[in-house]
């Protein structure tokens, strides 16, 4: 598969299935000790490409790293002040939905991180395909901002269900 | 051991020489052997035609044991010296042990526990060796002597150090573990190749001690593992201790300093809730006088007592199906497996909870052990032509580090598809700090206290640097039997320190060494002799496969690793005819030890070839 942000699910689940059994410590059972461990670092370092292309976010941090960019460094230095305020507003809501227990308002909240996260999917990805690496870093601290707070309202929303 | 075969990873090397290996369910409340015969996989009965054996053990000394049926028999009249339920002790401590209510007197042995009986103390390890060992000869019995290597299978949620205690257990018994696999993929082998199914599968498996739920995407022979939840400590065994509870509280007595009376209570509470499977009412005797004669109870009774213990199984379930990111539409089907899920109760709540009718067309006592000897059938190279499946399993739980504060440091998050390795880098945090203390934690908590703690080691001889400085990475690898290994390295001056875990509850690798050692001083004449056989036909096969390897790939290696291999060559060659089996093992273990990095050089060129030349730093 060429290194690219939009890639085929389906190929690359088919891709990692055909390459683990080739790899896979069960298929070297009867091995000695170091082809045994040759055949789990092989296996290790497939599962590990797997987990890293399936997720978007991980897949766009990846190619972000493969272009020499540096990912972990700029985190903090390219957020805007929108940005910034709207993740406290967000956050405020968050607070005040839990305490409320308010169920329609928490799956309003995700319905719309969700679609910001979606849209801020969609830029970041386009701005890599275009090499714009500044804007495409920007986008994509971002991204991970909004992934984190995503995650955040799907575990009280589940939270909240499981004390109904 | 066939050292530096490559061959077909498909092929067995030798392919008219059939190689047996069965797989093994270590049951909490029986044990089982199966095994692929004629092309179809069945338990494998004792004498008396019994497929199940009680995983029962008593002693009536510290080497004269009777294990199955026979242990089962002593339980009424000696219950503090008949070991049931073994496997709840597991890799456990003696504080852990005294938590599970178990009515044995429990002892500190090493970093393990031990428990007190009249005639022995022992530790659970060598107990479930003992009912591995009975399972071993019943297959050799049945199957011939040329046992080459067994499946065991262990609860998908089983933490590091039980299943480092089961693998012990199994290497005392004189068997060759191929693989560790995880009860309800076990379960999916058995389902799956039945029916060739296709899509995701919930596997709910209610032991007698265990509970695990695991959800599996199956496609083109593929069992990919997606996520696994579970309770090492919810199994049929609790049902009926709620039986008994509910039952001494009405009547307000209390057993609880009183063992046999409590054993009678609990095994009488089992018969009762079997019966009350295919009865709205029953009644059983208990062996006891006065107002315990005999117990009774009607269904509806025990379903109340029986749904906070389902409803704790189905929250696993759901969150199962978070971390799986699935909703309950896209389960495809339910299996059930587990004696427990004979049970009225569980078959309605399971049924009302995924909206579907639960699969239970096959027995579910046995499912695990025929899916064991299908995965070890498979692992042996006997498999058929169109006969082929891959397994990907998961670790159960997050593995972490403690950190400042006693805080959790998560390495590898749980349902991580094995194997899998991953890094972490940290620092010192005073001036010329020279040692880190590493203590390595398995659970979901992010307090440390609240975590299983498996092993503490310390990387010494840090280079002195001012605080901060020093960048130490720690790297966790679990290997394909979901065990773990941990090393941490000092970037800068290369300082190096690694241990596989060997839990701080458990036997020490000299302890086993020792134990296996013991068993091999009593082994009589004849005993000795096939040692002595079977050490002498591997070491022409090391020989002969070297020479072809040789032949092949001797361009891997320069002038000076050539001429050393050749020369252990003929240093075995030599010691061929000897009469001493540790002469013989020790010149097959130097030549081995010689072609250890030729064997693993020609074994990455094969497997690159085999992935057509696609480097994986590529994709």
């Amino acid at each position: 598969m060429a290194p690219s942000f939009s890639i085929d699910a389906s190929t690359l689940d088919a891709q990692w299935k055909a390459r683990a059994a080739q790899v896979h410590p069960d298929r070297f059972v009867n091995a000695s000790p170091p082809e045994k461990r040759v055949a789990m670092q092989w296996s290790t370092q497939l599962n590990e490409a797997y987990r890293v292309l399936r997720d978007p976010l991980q897949r766009a941090k990846y190619l972000c790293e493969l272009a020499g960019q540096d990912v972990t460094e700029s985190a903090s230095r390219t957020l805007g002040m929108a940005f910034l305020s709207q993740q406290m507003e967000w956050r405020e809501a968050l607070e005040n939905l839990e305490a409320a227990h308010d169920e329609v308002g928490l799956a309003a909240l995700l319905t719309q991180v969700e679609g910001d996260r979606a849209r801020c999917q969609k830029q970041t990805s386009r701005l890599i395909e275009q090499q714009h690496w500044p804007d495409a870093l920007k986008s994509l601290n971002e991204w991970m901002f909004i992934e984190k707070f995503v995650k955040e309202v799907q575990v009280v929303k589940r939270a909240q269900a499981a004390t109904e | 051991m066939a050292l530096l075969q490559i061959s077909e990873p498909d092929a067995s090397p030798i392919p008219h020489q059939r190689k047996v290996a069965v797989g093994i369910d270590l049951g909490t409340t029986h044990s089982l052997v199966a095994a692929v015969r004629h092309s179809v996989a069945e338990v494998l009965p004792d004498a008396q035609g019994r497929a199940l054996m009680p995983s029962a053990v008593y002693y009536h000394s510290a080497d004269e044991v009777v294990v199955g049926h026979d242990a089962l028999a002593m339980q009424e009249s000696k219950p503090l010296d008949t070991l049931v339920s073994i496997k709840r002790l597991m890799g456990k401590s003696r504080a852990d042990a005294l938590i599970t209510g178990m009515p044995y007197h429990f002892e500190d042995m090493g970093n393990s526990v031990a428990i007190a009986t009249e005639n022995a103390t022992v530790t659970p390890v060598k107990v479930a060796a003992q009912i591995l060992l009975s399972l071993r000869k019943r297959a050799q019995e049945t199957l011939g002597d040329d046992l080459v290597g067994a499946v065991i299978t262990v609860p998908a949620y089983f933490d590091d150090a039980q299943r480092q205690a089961t693998r012990d257990a199994a290497r005392l018994a004189g068997l060759n573990v191929l693989r560790l696999l995880n009860e309800p993929t076990a379960a999916a082998i058995a389902y799956g190749l039945d029916n060739s199914s296709e899509g995701v599968y919930a596997v709910y498996d209610l032991g007698g001690g265990t509970f695990d739920l695991s959800l599996l995407r199956l496609t083109q022979g593929v069992f990919e593992v997606v996520a696994t939840g579970g309770d090492t400590a919810l199994g049929g065994d609790d049902f009926d201790a709620a039986i008994v509870q509910t039952i001494c509280q009405q009547v307000g007595l209390d057993f609880s300093g009183q063992p046999q009376q409590q054993r009678h209570l609990l095994m009488a509470a089992r018969r009762l809730r079997e019966q009350l499977s295919a009865n709205d009412q029953a009644s059983v005797q208990t062996g006891l006088d006065g107002a315990f004669a005999s117990i009774s109870m009607t269904r509806v009774e025990f379903e109340v007592l029986a749904s906070p213990l389902i409803k704790r199984s189905l929250s696993c379930a759901q969150r199962a199906l978070d971390d799986a990111e699935l909703s309950l539409a896209e389960v495809q089907g339910v299996v059930m497996v587990g004696g427990a899920t004979r049970m009225p109760i569980v078959q309605q709540m399971v049924r009302q909870f995924f909206g579907r009718e639960p699969l239970v067309n096959l027995n579910p006592d046995e499912v695990v052990a025929i899916g064991a000897a299908l995965q070890a059938n498979l692992l042996a190279g006997n498999r058929h032509p169109g006969e082929d499946w891959l397994l990907l399993d998961v670790t159960p739980l997050s593995l972490g580090l403690e950190t400042m504060g006693g805080l959790v440091e998560t390495i590898i998050p749980r349902n991580s598809t094995i194997p899998v390795a991953r890094g972490q880098e940290f620092t010192t945090y005073r001036d010329g700090q020279t040692a880190l203390a590493i203590h390595v934690v398995q659970g979901e908590r992010d307090l440390v206290s609240e975590c299983r703690s498996l092993a503490r080691f310390e990387l010494r001889g840090i280079p002195p640097m001012v605080a901060g400085a020093a960048r130490i990475r720690v790297t966790f690898q679990v290997d394909a039997d979901g065990l773990l290994n941990v090393s941490a390295q000092e970037q800068a001056s290369g300082t190096q320190a690694e241990v596989t875990v060997k839990p701080s509850h458990g036997l020490t690798d000299e302890q086993i060494t020792k134990m296996l050692q013991d068993s091999v001083a009593g082994a009589d004449e004849d005993a000795k002799l096939r040692m002595l056989r079977e050490e002498q036909v591997q070491a022409s096969q090391l020989l002969e496969s070297i020479t072809a390897a040789l032949a092949q790939d001797s361009n891997l290696l320069n002038a000076d690793e050539l001429l050393q291999i050749e020369a252990q060559m003929s240093n075995l060659q030599a010691q061929l005819e000897t009469k001493s089996v540790e002469v013989l093992r020790a010149a097959v273990k130097t030549l081995s030890a010689c072609t250890d990095d030729f064997a693993a050089r020609r074994m990455d060129r094969s497997i690159r070839q085999a992935l057509t030349g696609r480097s994986l730093n590529e994709i």
